[in-house]
Formats: structure tokens, sequence, C-alpha cells
């Protein structure tokens, strides 16, 4: 087995100071913004980084099932499931019935490694009573487990899907980003695990400009269906979310890969709710003073 | 659907949940693939604890304010609609938040709702708007109780002034669970952000008043206090009527009553909602206050109905939010791009 020259540099320690420049190509630091983007077009549906995720985060097995309509036994994030594989058999071309001929990109098959979307601004964290959802100084979003207490407020705000409630320690779960990896100068497990760079871990901006290339890339091969999805001012960032530090290249609409195409901020409808309210209650007080003066 | 579900062969996409439970899917807007039907959002864990709690803190809040307004009326025959109706808000904020903390999955942790205060999130709104009210209630309960007491207008002055806040607090009470469920990812709940806190408003007013009216023949009040709690009764019961109607009609042309129209919440909705807690009522009390011929047991009846519809609104709408937001085809209805 080979090792990295420059491991044998910190053999006394045996960690390597900012691996991430390494193994990603970029250094960690706090107070600039991280996130993945998650090319599918390049994803072989391993599920490599669902088990780095879980062996890293020692999150426990789901119940075992089998959905019996894909390879997806994952079925949905969950508070215990922080990377999710979703495959879609593309059969509609075919008149519903399975292909017997193999197409050659992307084999009848779209698969997409789905993961918590690190919204900016984010629901979940909007919505958090407690504080006990945080952005952390990497520009991702995480539940701080010493402070939730379960009232679960975040897990409808979601408009992914994403954040919930484990049952038996009663808090709110979902994908740090590796927030202890970053501090320690490590790219988060599932990026790392991941054996086509499907899954990309990076600094924001460096991560755009790379996704918005490999788009014109995919175009000038012929594959116009390709776009992104969460970067700003495309799919995913609408209403109101700027953009999801999670972002992804998709080549068919949000909703076969269980994504919704224009999403909102439930804040921005807390205002115009409030004051809907207090008017009406305004003509309850009106109607008691009519009802309780005169005869 | 049915032309492009039949064309699938055996191996072919699964049918949508709602194609599953035998619902016809026509009432969704969206007709596109879903990811073999699987929902896209999470549903909230919400349940009876928190529809008890939109139920007693609607009555808190709503109590509250027709105390306050009988009070200042200045009229000495609504004296038992003030006093009546502070302890009944005080007796809210006791137990209210004790279904609140129930319902949390690390409750003793529950104080943690007061470590910050965050304008885009209706719950910690709520949980200060809750500590004030419940503050407020409280001492306004106690200045009344000792008003009665000792006869001395001092206190019943201050319990006056303290009204006002109280109310204001109140009619956030009354109305932020509204808010707090429209201001979610929910489909239904999403799409009635202006609705809700009304609705709720409204039937937390009519919840009360009928709570005030069976206090009031239970404790035999004077006929002017009956009179006048039936004519409030009947009018906030037509504004319900409308409110409901209109919000009934929202939702059927958004495409979302889907979760409504199923068993046993049809039901729930129909004859406990619409039935008992607007249609009687609006009949009794309607029929009462145009013939001006009351009688006290059709009266408290029509209460008794009142507070059990308000109690179904509050479960219907939790349990029919739980079920829109397990409904791919409604949410990707409402995100649909333009």
């Amino acid at each position: 087995m080979s090792v990295h020259p420059k491991t044998l540099e910190h053999t006394e320690s045996g960690v390597i100071p900012q691996e991430a420049e390494l193994t990603a190509g970029t250094t960690i630091e706090p107070g600039r913004s991280y996130g993945f983007f998650t090319d599918t077009t390049l994803c072989i549906g391993c599920k490599a980084c669902e088990v780095a995720c879980k062996e890293w985060n020692e999150l426990p097995a789901e119940e075992f099932k089998l959905t019996g309509h894909s390879y997806d036994n994952t079925g949905a994030l969950s508070a215990t499931t922080w990377r999710h594989v979703t495959f879609v058999e593309k059969v509609s071309e075919t008149n519903g019935a399975r292909a017997t001929n193999l197409q050659p990109f992307q084999s009848n098959w779209l698969m997409m490694s789905d993961v918590c979307k690190h919204c900016s601004p984010a629901p979940c964290l909007e919505s958090c009573p407690t504080g006990a959802l945080f952005r952390t100084e990497f520009d991702t979003v995480v539940v701080q487990q010493d402070i939730c207490n379960g009232c679960g407020y975040c897990v409808p705000a979601c408009p992914f899907g994403v954040v919930e409630l484990n049952v038996p320690d009663g808090k709110a779960h979902k994908c740090t980003l590796c927030y202890d990896r970053l501090k320690g100068g490590l790219e988060p497990a599932c990026a790392k695990a991941c054996p086509t760079d499907s899954i990309q871990f990076g600094e924001l901006s460096a991560l755009h400009d790379r996704a918005r290339k490999r788009v014109e890339s995919l175009h000038a091969q012929g594959r116009s269906d390709a776009y992104l999805y969460g970067a700003p001012d495309t799919a995913g960032a609408t209403n109101g979310i700027d953009r999801l530090n999670a972002f992804f290249l998709l080549t068919d609409r949000p909703e076969v890969y269980n994504l919704p195409p224009e999403p909102s901020l439930p804040s921005r409808r807390v205002l115009p709710s409030l004051l809907t309210g207090l008017a009406t209650m305004a003509g309850i007080a009106i109607a008691a003073i009519v009802a309780l003066v005169g005869e | 659907m049915e032309s492009l579900n039949s064309e699938r062969a055996p191996y072919g996409r699964q049918p949508k949940p709602a194609e599953r439970r035998g619902v016809d899917s026509t009432r969704s807007g969206y007709q596109g693939e879903t990811y073999y039907g699987q929902p896209v959002l999470k549903p909230s864990h919400y349940g009876q604890l928190i529809a008890s709690y939109l139920f007693i803190g609607g009555i808190a809040g709503a109590s509250q304010i027709i105390a306050t307004i009988a009070d200042w009326t200045g009229d000495r025959r609504n004296r038992f609609i003030a006093r009546a109706g502070r302890y009944l808000s005080l007796g809210g904020m006791i137990v209210a938040p004790l279904f609140l903390i129930a319902d949390l999955r690390t409750p003793e942790r529950w104080y943690n709702m007061l470590r910050i205060f965050r304008r885009t999130s209706p719950m910690s709104i709520g949980s200060w708007t809750l500590t004030a009210f419940g503050g407020l209630s409280g001492i306004t309960a106690l200045l009344q109780f000792l008003g009665d007491r000792r006869r001395r207008p001092p206190y019943r002055r201050a319990a006056r002034a303290f009204g006002l806040p109280a109310t204001g607090a109140g009619a956030i009470v009354a109305t932020y669970t509204g808010t707090l469920l429209g201001s979610t990812s929910t489909p239904l709940w999403a799409r009635a952000s202006q609705f809700l806190p009304a609705l709720f408003g409204i039937s937390a007013a009519a919840t009360s008043t009928a709570a005030l009216t069976l206090a009031a023949h239970a404790s035999g009040a004077s006929r002017i206090t009956a009179r006048r709690l039936e004519r409030l009764a009947a009018m906030i019961a037509a504004i319900e009527f409308l409110a409901s109607a209109a919000l009934d009609r929202h939702w059927e042309r958004a495409n979302l009553a889907a979760p409504l129209k199923e068993t046993p919440t049809a039901t729930a909705y129909r004859a406990g909602y619409k039935g008992l807690g607007i249609a009687v009522p609006l009949l009794i009390h309607g029929v009462s206050v145009a013939t001006g011929r009351r009688s006290r047991r059709a009266s408290m009846f029509a209460a008794a109905a009142t507070l059990i519809g308000g109690y179904f609104l509050r479960s219907v709408i939790v349990h029919a939010g739980r079920d829109s937001a397990r409904r791919p085809e409604d949410y990707f209805q409402v995100t649909a791009a333009d």
C-alpha cells in the first residue's frame, strides 16, 4: 500500500495538518464558506458516502428493509442517515418497461447522493427557538446536541425533509458537514470516500466556478440537460433561499430526484401572518364591544 | 394519470402514494413523476398534545381580551364576564405550557426556549409571548381577586390597567399558533399562512365565549350577562362560518384539500368542526338572538358543541398537515416553477 509522501513528515503524531489540501485541494480556515458540489453525472451508486458517513459519525444502522423499488434500500435521509443515494431508473422513454439497451450516458440510471443542503439562509436554523441550530465558522449549519430540547419545529420547517427527531435521544439530528473533521483540517468523510469525485468538498466560490465549468463542458458534449440546483440564481435557490451550500448538478427535473423545484424560506411568511392574526383579533374586539354594550 | 399508469409494465415506476391509498390523485395539481411516491418532506410530530395546547392557549388568550373589554365598558353588569375571563385566562395559562413541555422530546430542557430570542421563529416569539402573557394573566387575576375581596377601587383600577398589555399579549397567544404552522414547509399549512392565524383567533374567541357561557350558567350569573354572551357567540359563529368557508375555498383552489377528505379526518372536520363547532352554535345562538327567546339548556348545549368543535379544528389541522407533508405531489405543486 502506497503512502502519501507527506504522511512521512508527520509520523510522530500520525496527523497531517490541513490534510484536506492533499485530498480535496483546499485548506480549511474559519471565516470562509465551505460546502459540497455533488455532480450526479459522476455518481455510480456505490453508497461509499453513506457508509463513510455512518462510520465517521458513529451513526447506528437503520432497521433492515428492502424498498422493492430500486437499489435504494436506504429510502430517505433521517436522524441517523445523513447521506442517501437515490436511484432513478429511466423508464419513461421506453413505454414504462425496463430498457433493454444501455444508453452510453448514465446508462438509464440517475443516481444522486442526497445530503443536508446547509441552506443560506437556513429555514431550520431560523425556526429554532433554542439556538441549538447555529451557523458555524465554516458557514455550515449544525445542531448543538447539548442545547436541543427536541421541540421538533425544525423538522416541518426544512424544505427538503432533511432534519429529523431521533426517538431514543429526543434531539434533532442532521448532517454536520463533518464539523469535527473541518476543525481538524480534514475533508468530510463522504467526500473523501467518494471514488468518482461525484461528491466534491471545497470552498464555495471555487466549487461554484468548477460546477459552472462542468455544466459548460457537459453542454459542449451534447448534454444540454445538465444544470445546477442550489447554486445562486438557480433552481433550488429560490424565494428567499439565496443558495444551498451543498448544491447539485442534475440532468432531469428536480422532482425526479425528489427535490422541490422552487422551495421557499418559511420565515418570509411570519410577519404577514402575525399581522393578519392581530388584525383578526382587533375585529373580534370590536364584535365584543358591540355585544357587551347595550341591552 | 390512469392512461399513463396503464402503459407501465410490471417493472415500471411505482404508483404515487395517493393512488396506493386509493385516493384520486387528480386532486393534486402535480401530475408528473415522483421518486417512487416517497415523501419529500418530514411531517411534524405534533399530535393531540399540541392540538390540546392550541385549544387551551386560544381560550386563555381570547378570554383576556373579552375580560378587558367587559371591564373597560364600565358597565357593572359586565363584571361577571371580566372576572370569569381573567380567571379563565390564568387557568388556561397554568395548564397550556404543561402540554407544550410534555410534547418536547427532551422536556427537562424546556427552559432553553428562553435561551435566545429569534424573530424569524414563531416558536421563539410564542415562547416569549407565553411567558409575558402568563405573568400578566397572573397579575390581572390576582388584582381581580384582591379587588373582589377587599372591594377597594385601586385594585380594580390596577387590574384594568394591567388588562391592556395582557390583552395585547393575549391577541398574539390566540393567533401566533396559526403563524407557527404557516411558517413551515408543510403544504397545507404553508399555503394557509394568512388564514390559519385568523381562523385560530376566531375559534379562540368562540371557544372562550362558550367557556364563559358555561361558567355564567353554572354560577347563576344575571340574565343580561347570558344575553350579552349569547349575542357575542352568535356574532363570532357567523364570522367563523365565513372564515372557514373562505379557507376551504382557498385550499380547494390550491388543490391541497385532499388530506381533509380522507377518513377519519374528513369526519372529524365536517361533523366535528363544521357541524358541532359552527353549524350548531350558529343555529341555536342565531335563533335565540333573532327571536329573543332564550333557553338556558339550548345555550349550554351550543356552548359545549362550540368547545368540542374548536378542539376538532385544532386536531384536524394538525393531523391533516402531517398527511399533507407526506404527499410529494402536493409539495411539488406548491414549489412548482412558474
